[in-house]
């Protein structure tokens, strides 16, 4: 490393110094590692693309045609009638424009908090000093729209100096911030799992099942990321859900580690209870598992080893669960 | 109807009965967990001894309503403490906490004078144990922390013990004889060298005393900064000493001093017998966890020779606890200091940067001559502190680029100024480090309206070290 240039240490007037300069988050981050790159997932046929673009067309087209003619008749008939339609049309086409953009907006804020998840894990990586006040600037116009959460945030700033090592600035940051909102999502992820686990042990038709499975996870994936203070829509949370999705399939090693368990408590709950129920609890591991991975995708800071939620915490919390239901149906039936 | 009443007689009979036992068992088992925790806090003359304790007891005091004040100190941020007050002292002289907050409140603020004897202060902290266990034994248990201030320059005289008053002589006539002590000594050396044989030896010692405390004197002065100045008290005497002056009245003698050498020996022994000997019994004993401050920054500023004498006084220091337990000290008092702190004071006036230069610098020094078999693992620690922060973070243009810098008020000066303090060197530095504009440290005034009395003292890692002291304490 060559020897920067230094000014000559010494007192200088006060005039010759500058504001501190403002806490933000650089534009782009160097983490000193660099990060692996998942490789693209396998490219769809462009063809495909094409039959989904076409499609789209030809349905927006359509819509806007079959519109068109439907004002176009009213107008003949009445004109204040053709006016209030198509005042009614115009409202609604804002409305969905609106909507779509809020959606995009909490899209493009969920890469942000991905861009402050690298920042945050790159700054405990180092033994760094000065980083910590712009990822704690940028990390609170990421979560704090919710009130509770912003008077914590008050309540950090109090306490983080300066002077603090960016460590021990984060170390601040999670347990005023991080820590209560975990335990929030982790909450929410409880909830899924054990209703999961009711719905589907207590599910009539098979297909039923699944469709439990999926509404309780996308509502799960959605709270969780309200609890990290994202709000996605539904087209948002489709997105989060895609973007877990994938990180699940890059740690397969993992997913087919947790099957195989998972078969092994199914089949040792079924020698116990019954297959329906061992159903159940396989349906509410899956789910408990994806949604620790939607903690990790919405959390602003990379898990801990310490921090990390754990699934066999979680099971036992989702089979004692069903065991106490189940003893409460057995008492009101006995 | 008759079985109800029965019952409910035994129940008026036995239920004050049971409230008394659980009341009893309650209070057994908070003496059970309660216990008293003796802080000593020590540095040379100048090294914020005085600021700091009074800035630890403020902030405790102050806990309870700030609980942002400390966040590192376990017990205060998992708001754990339900009251801290002080108790009036016991057996030292008190610790003057309310003129140095006063000094620190005023408008504009100063620095409270320095201290020079041992002092103490006591507080009585009640806090809820931290598992469920002990707060089924104990809700309230209570921790007396006493906090006792007394001077490094005490500690130095140590290693006295083990030296007869010929061995130091020599030891300290070989030291002063080096530069830059030499131009210092150079008054005392020459009438050390040739004695007046026909004058009284009590008149004579009494002269050859008078030159060797200058002496000393003029190695702590400010612009030379040294910092090993033995026999400590004589710069510091403390009360003891006041009541027989000629305690402090012998100079190191070179050998064949005659009648002179015969009363100068004498006087070092007695020095050792009534003075180094009690402190180590009746104080330094009982101490249970020691926090020493270290103002490298102000050695480094003085030059080569400074650093180098606040390493050699560092080491004096640390040979109190090189001894370990069945060492010197251990055998002549059976010490229990458990856990010690090193701390570089006055961090406040690097930049943030720099803490880990400076903290690993501090660790070079003191590890230079071993490590500590007496301590246990974990039991010695390195940090930096700054018990009242006196600058703001502020940004320099230097070609081009912002450079980190410091703001605040300089000592002698009215108005703000900027300070770039340069770099602590990262190795172990050598004399060509001290090369013009490599470093500058300043003394800050204390910041203006930042309501010390009210809002607690701002500190640099203060909370970090409390925590690492006693924090084991409040579990």
């Amino acid at each position: 490393m060559t020897p920067e240039a230094k000014p000559k240490a010494g007192l200088y007037p006060v005039t010759k110094a500058e504001p501190a300069p403002p806490p933000r988050l650089p534009e782009s981050f160097e983490p000193s590692e660099p990060i692996p790159a998942i490789e693209p997932a396998r490219r769809r046929n462009p063809a495909w693309r094409w039959v989904l673009r076409t499609v789209a067309a030809l349905i927006l087209g359509l819509i806007v045609l079959d519109l068109g003619l439907f004002l176009e008749g009213l107008f003949q008939r009445s004109l204040a009638l053709g006016a209030a339609f198509a005042l009614l049309i115009g409202a609604a086409v804002v409305a969905i424009l609106s909507w779509s953009a809020v959606e995009l907006r909490q899209i493009r804020k969920l890469g942000a908090v991905e861009a402050i998840r690298i920042h945050g894990a790159e700054m405990m990586a180092r033994n760094s000093h000065g980083g910590a006040m712009s990822f704690i600037a940028e990390a609170r116009r990421a979560l704090a729209n919710r009130p509770a959460v912003a008077r914590r945030f008050d309540r950090l700033e109090d306490m983080v100096l300066e002077t603090m090592s960016d460590r021990d600035a984060l170390e601040l940051f999670r347990r005023e911030i991080l820590l209560p909102l975990d335990a929030e999502a982790y909450a929410a992820v409880r909830r899924a799992a054990q209703w999961t686990a009711i719905g589907v042990s207590a599910s009539p038709i098979a297909g039923l099942d699944a469709l439990i499975a999926l509404w309780r996870s996308l509502r799960m994936i959605r709270q969780i990321a309200e609890a990290y203070g994202l709000r996605p829509g539904p087209i948002a949370t489709m997105s989060l859900a895609r973007k877990v999705l994938t990180g699940v399939a890059g740690i397969s090693a993992v997913d087919v580690m947790g099957d195989m368990w998972a078969q092994h408590l199914g089949h040792r709950v079924a020698g116990l209870i019954s297959a329906k129920l061992a159903e159940g609890v396989y349906a509410a591991v899956r789910v408990a598992r994806l949604g620790l991975l939607a903690m990790g995708t919405c959390r602003p800071v990379p898990f801990t080893a310490e921090d990390e939620p754990s699934l066999s915490r979680l099971r036992t919390e989702i089979t004692g669960s069903l065991a106490r239901s189940l003893s409460r149906v057995e008492r009101s039936e006995g | 109807m008759d079985r109800e009443s029965a019952t409910d007689g035994f129940g008026r009979w036995i239920a004050p009965v049971a409230a008394e036992v659980g009341r009893q068992l309650r209070r057994a088992g908070e003496t059970a967990l309660s216990r008293t925790v003796r802080l000593a806090v020590t540095g040379l003359a100048r090294s914020g001894k005085t600021v700091l304790t009074a800035a630890l007891v403020q902030n405790l005091l102050l806990s309870r309503e700030r609980p942002t004040l400390m966040p590192f100190f376990e017990p205060a941020h998992e708001r754990r403490l339900w009251d801290v007050r002080r108790l009036p002292p016991r057996r030292r002289p008190s610790f003057p906490f309310d003129s140095v907050l006063q000094c620190l409140s005023a408008d504009p603020p100063i620095w409270p004078p320095s201290t020079s004897g041992i002092s103490e202060l006591r507080l009585a902290i009640d806090y809820r144990p931290r598992g469920l266990t002990a707060r089924l034994i104990a809700d309230r248990p209570s921790v007396t922390l006493v906090i006792v201030d007394y001077p490094g320059e005490w500690l130095l005289d140590l290693p006295l013990l083990e030296r007869s008053y010929e061995a130091w002589s020599a030891e300290t006539l070989g030291l002063a004889r080096t530069a830059p002590r030499a131009a210092l000594a150079q008054p005392f050396l020459s009438a050390a060298e040739a004695p007046f044989t026909n004058a009284p030896p009590e008149a004579e010692a009494e002269r050859l005393a008078e030159l060797y405390t200058d002496y000393l004197r003029a190695c702590r002065a400010r612009q030379t900064n040294l910092s090993f100045v033995q026999p400590g008290r004589f710069l510091l005497p403390g009360r003891e000493a006041e009541t027989d002056p000629r305690l402090l009245r012998f100079a190191p003698l070179p050998p064949q001093a005659g009648r002179l050498g015969t009363l100068m020996a004498e006087r070092y022994e007695s020095y050792k017998r009534v003075l180094i000997e009690p402190f180590f019994r009746d104080h330094f004993r009982r101490f249970d966890r020691q926090l020493v401050l270290v103002d490298l920054l102000s050695a480094l500023e003085s030059g080569y020779e400074a650093f180098r004498d606040a390493e050699r006084a560092l080491n004096a220091v640390l040979s109190v606890y090189r001894y370990g337990r069945g060492g010197l000290i251990g055998r002549l008092f059976g010490a229990r200091i458990d856990k010690v702190l090193f701390a570089a004071t006055k961090a406040d006036h690097i930049t943030p940067n720099q803490y880990n230069n400076l903290r690993a610098l501090l660790e070079a020094m003191a590890m230079r001559e071993g490590r500590f078999p007496g301590l246990g693992e974990g039991a010695l620690a390195f940090g930096l502190i700054a018990a009242m922060k006196c600058t703001e973070p502020a940004s320099l243009r230097f070609q081009g680029r912002p450079v980190e810098a410091l703001r605040g008020i300089p000592e002698g000066s009215e108005e703000e100024q900027v300070l770039y303090p340069g770099e602590i060197p990262t190795h172990y530095p050598t004399p060509q480090d001290w090369r013009e504009g490599r470093f500058r440290f300043v003394d800050f005034l204390p910041p203006r309206r930042s309501d010390p009395l009210h809002r607690g003292v701002r500190a640099v890692y203060l909370d970090k070290a409390l925590d690492f002291l006693v924090g084991d304490r409040f579990r």
